[in-house]
């Protein structure tokens, strides 16, 4: 990890990088356009690093042990269809249901990752293909609209509270309540230890398994919740929904700090990391940069972000 | 006098070397003087700052303050190619020797560019330069060897010669080389074919050599360093020198008492905490039957291979037996272990041979190790709190005399011996009342040992019931109630050590 030596501390420049980068790129974008910060914009900006960060949270924990989830972006396809599905047709019970059937999901992972003991990201990989096919055979292949008499079922998500919508206030109830269950539970200290070496942790009697599946369901989880939030916001599902988001959710949690080599990190760089891409995207639209060429500042920024915070010292041949 | 100077004109003199990580002075002022010729030990309790001076010297750390010299004239080393250039080469533990290169260019790895003709490599002026090297130090390999075929003491041989051969082409007057525990890994007559060989090259040399192992420093060194928590502590010439001279100045006190404890030996109780009846696992152990009492140390001897390393995995639950019945507390739990979270919750612990990855994590700060075992313990309404992680954690660094600046600092920062009495306290916090330990000293210098000696006495007055395999048959013997021996995975017998204390000879005879 680099290191800048000041007078009398040691700043570790991952830690300081993103909130700097944040506040560099709020400043650099606001100056070359003034509709940046446009009340209309921020809430933009807001909207989408909310369901960043809250799609986020699950794969934070799923990073912070080493392992890697890369069936969010399906799982975003299945779950907003069968939510929409849903909601047309029974109404508010959609929303329990919804948020089991993530967590089911999840499960589904975890339970295949530590019962076949293959690597997480063949084990996702994989049962992204399952999830899309899903996607597929519930939507017809096209996109699903929200029947006009359940509009009131979603339509109070965005309703405002000062700068704010509900959805935003479910965010930051949830980075609340993940804070606390990083640092203060059973659950978030093994994810650390487990994530810094597993041995040591298997060896000192702690449920390496268990904590494996519970990451994976609460990744499972936190993709259902942001389902719903793109639901609220789109009104419309489709099985390619989920797939864009998939790069965007890893680089939102890399960016924030988060090693993929497990063991540091958090929810709370998870956070600082949805402020970023979401004001670079949503920047890059505002100065005009091409569409086209934007996937490749997502694409370089993961990159540098995962060679500045890797712990080389745990991957020592890198293939 | 002051510590270090020996002779007027030393041919390098480190006067006044510092040097901190982050919170940990590692080295505060330390003076090492060298001659021509001369072989120096360098001895010291792990973490006592040895590797430290030898690596700033070879140019892999930059000391914070200080002055290197060389024949009188000031160098400055800030990288490993400057120490090159004044030929201060290091022989480091783990080998660079690539094996599957030849001899000839192992020797010349890096330096190629002495060979070049127009461009392309002169294969016959390395053989010519390898073969005179290797005369030259008396080392009898052929250059075009492959370094697979080549053992270890072959491989550390070719090591120094490098070093010498470069110290030579840039010209340094005397080539330096430093030894960073060279014999840990080598046979008793492997190091007398080194030892000889040293004595010769250093006619040639000046030479710096770093050991846990006294007696040899005590037959080889013509001089002796003794470091002491970064300071020096003493000088002494080979005239002067004792092991047990060495011993007390390294601990800082007499090593009073013996070595082991023995005198804090109880009798084992009666009640059976673990039983096994006739376990075996394929290709490893064969129907091991034995009884563990509470309050008891039990000691498995035998070689590599015997079955022991796998025996004790087994009962954590690291791995499985195949056939057998395991009791404890006379509860059969033939079954329910599967895991070493079972075997945890059962009450077992298990403190691994490599603390480094598997005893700790040292990216965590020690409290969050220590606690490790006992998190579920300190929840309350599903929360850890932090306070009460830093008092059970206060309470066992007082215990056992961990040291280090503060409970928050990295385990990686700490020293062999600390490290090693923070797995052991995650362990006592954890309240299980067997422990199987894999060499629990390993590594540890003569101070720690005694401290977890003691640590290991006081458990068992506790109650609690130790298995453990030693690192050497003083060890086992000093230690344990009972030895089991160990041969081709079965148990030959199992030597009652309560009344009589055997002699490693008795063991050797079972094991041999």
């Amino acid at each position: 990890m680099k290191k800048i030596q000041f007078k009398n501390s040691t700043i570790d420049l991952t830690k300081l990088l993103p909130p700097v980068a944040v506040m560099t790129l709020f400043t650099v974008f606001s100056l070359r356009n003034p509709q940046f910060l446009s009340l209309y914009n921020i809430g933009n900006i807001l909207d989408f690093a909310n369901t960043y960060f809250i799609a986020g949270i699950g794969l934070t924990f799923v990073i912070l042990l080493g392992s890697i989830d890369l069936s969010i972006g399906a799982m975003i396809s299945l779950d907003t269809i069968l939510f929409i599905i849903m909601i047309n047709a029974i109404g508010f019970w959609a929303y329990p249901i919804i948020i089991v059937i993530g967590i089911v999901l999840g499960l589904f992972n975890g339970v295949v990752l530590v019962r076949l003991k293959i690597p997480s990201f063949i084990v996702t990989l994989g049962s992204s293909g399952i999830f899309m096919s899903l996607a597929l055979i519930f939507s017809g292949a096209g996109p699903i609209g929200l029947v006009p008499k359940q509009l009131h079922t979603l339509s109070f998500l965005t309703d405002r509270i000062g700068p704010f919508t509900v959805n935003h206030l479910l965010g930051m109830i949830l980075f609340i309540v993940f804070q606390l269950v990083q640092n203060k539970t059973f659950f978030g200290k093994t994810v650390y230890a487990a994530g810094n070496s597993e041995v040591t942790t298997k060896l000192s009697g702690l449920p390496i398994l268990r904590t494996k599946v519970i990451s994976f369901a609460i990744s499972g989880l936190c993709t259902a919740l942001a389902s719903i939030i793109i639901v609220s916001i789109m009104l419309s599902a489709a099985p390619s929904t989920g797939p864009p988001y998939m790069l965007l959710i890893i680089a939102t949690v890399v960016v924030g700090g988060t090693a993929l080599s497990g063991g540091i990190g958090g929810v709370y760089n998870t956070l600082l990391g949805s402020f970023l891409i979401s004001i670079l995207g949503n920047g890059m639209n505002v100065i005009g940069i091409d569409i086209y060429y934007q996937q490749i500042i997502h694409g370089a920024i993961i990159i540098a972000a995962v060679s500045l915070t890797l712990d080389r010292s745990k991957i020592k041949i890198v293939k | 006098m002051k510590i270090g100077s020996n002779s007027i004109h030393p041919f390098l003199n480190m006067v006044n070397i510092s040097k901190s990580f982050l919170d940990v002075k590692a080295l505060q002022e330390v003076n090492l003087s060298i001659n021509e010729n001369e072989i120096v030990g360098l001895v010291g309790e792990n973490g006592a700052g040895k590797s430290t001076l030898v690596k700033i010297l070879a140019g892999v750390y930059k000391a914070d303050r200080g002055k290197i010299s060389i024949d009188d004239k000031d160098i400055y080393i800030n990288n490993p190619q400057d120490a090159k250039k004044h030929g201060i080469g290091i022989v480091f533990q783990e080998q660079s020797i690539l094996k599957n290169m030849t001899v000839c260019e192992n020797l010349f790895l890096g330096q190629e560019k002495f060979f070049l003709n127009l461009g392309v490599l002169s294969q016959e002026r390395m053989l010519k330069e390898a073969s005179e090297i290797l005369a030259e130090l008396d080392i009898d390999i052929m250059p075009t060897r492959n370094a697979n075929t080549l053992n270890f003491i072959q491989r550390e041989m070719i090591e120094i010669a490098r070093n010498v051969w470069l110290a030579r082409k840039s010209n340094a007057r005397v080539p330096i080389i430093l030894l960073d525990e060279p014999t840990t890994a080598l046979e008793q007559n492997d190091i007398k074919f080194l030892f000889q060989k040293l004595n010769e090259i250093k006619k040639h040399t000046a030479i710096i050599f770093i050991s846990h192992r006294l007696e040899e420093i005590v037959t080889l060194c013509d001089r002796v360093y003794i470091l002491k928590d970064g300071k020096n502590v003493g000088c002494f010439n080979k005239d002067d020198i004792s092991e047990n001279l060495l011993r007390s100045k390294m601990v800082g006190k007499e090593l009073v008492g013996e070595f082991y404890q023995s005198s804090m030996q109880r009798k084992a109780g009666e009640k059976v905490v673990l039983e096994l009846k006739g376990c075996s696992k394929k290709h490893a152990f064969y129907d091991v039957s034995f009884q563990l009492k509470e309050g008891e140390i039990l000691s498995i001897c035998g070689t590599v291979g015997s079955g022991k390393e796998a025996l004790c995995k087994a009962i954590f639950g690291i791995t499985k037996f195949d056939s057998g019945d395991v009791y404890i507390d006379g509860v059969n739990v033939k079954g329910y272990i599967n895991s070493p979270m079972d075997a945890f919750n059962k009450g077992i612990g298990y403190i691994p041979e490599d603390r480094r990855n598997e005893g700790l994590i040292l990216n965590l700060p020690i409290f969050e190790n220590i606690t490790l075992t006992v998190l579920k313990k300190l929840e309350s309404h599903g929360m850890v709190s932090r306070k009460k992680q830093f008092e059970v954690t206060e309470k066992i660094v007082k215990k056992i005399d961990i040291r280090s600046a503060s409970i928050t600092a990295l385990c990686k920062n700490l020293s062999g011996g600390n490290q090693q009495k923070a797995v052991l306290g995650k362990w006592l916090l954890s309240g299980n009342k067997i422990l199987v330990m894999s060499h629990p000293t390993r590594g540890v210098d003569v101070g720690a040992k005694q401290q977890i000696y003691t640590l290991m006495r006081e458990m068992v007055n506790d109650g609690m019931s130790l298995i453990t395999m030693g690192d050497s048959f003083e060890e086992d013997i000093g230690l344990a109630n009972r030895i089991i021996i160990m041969k081709d995975g079965k148990i030959i017998t199992i030597i009652d050590a309560n009344e009589s204390k055997p002699t490693p000879v008795d063991l050797i005879e079972y094991i041999v």
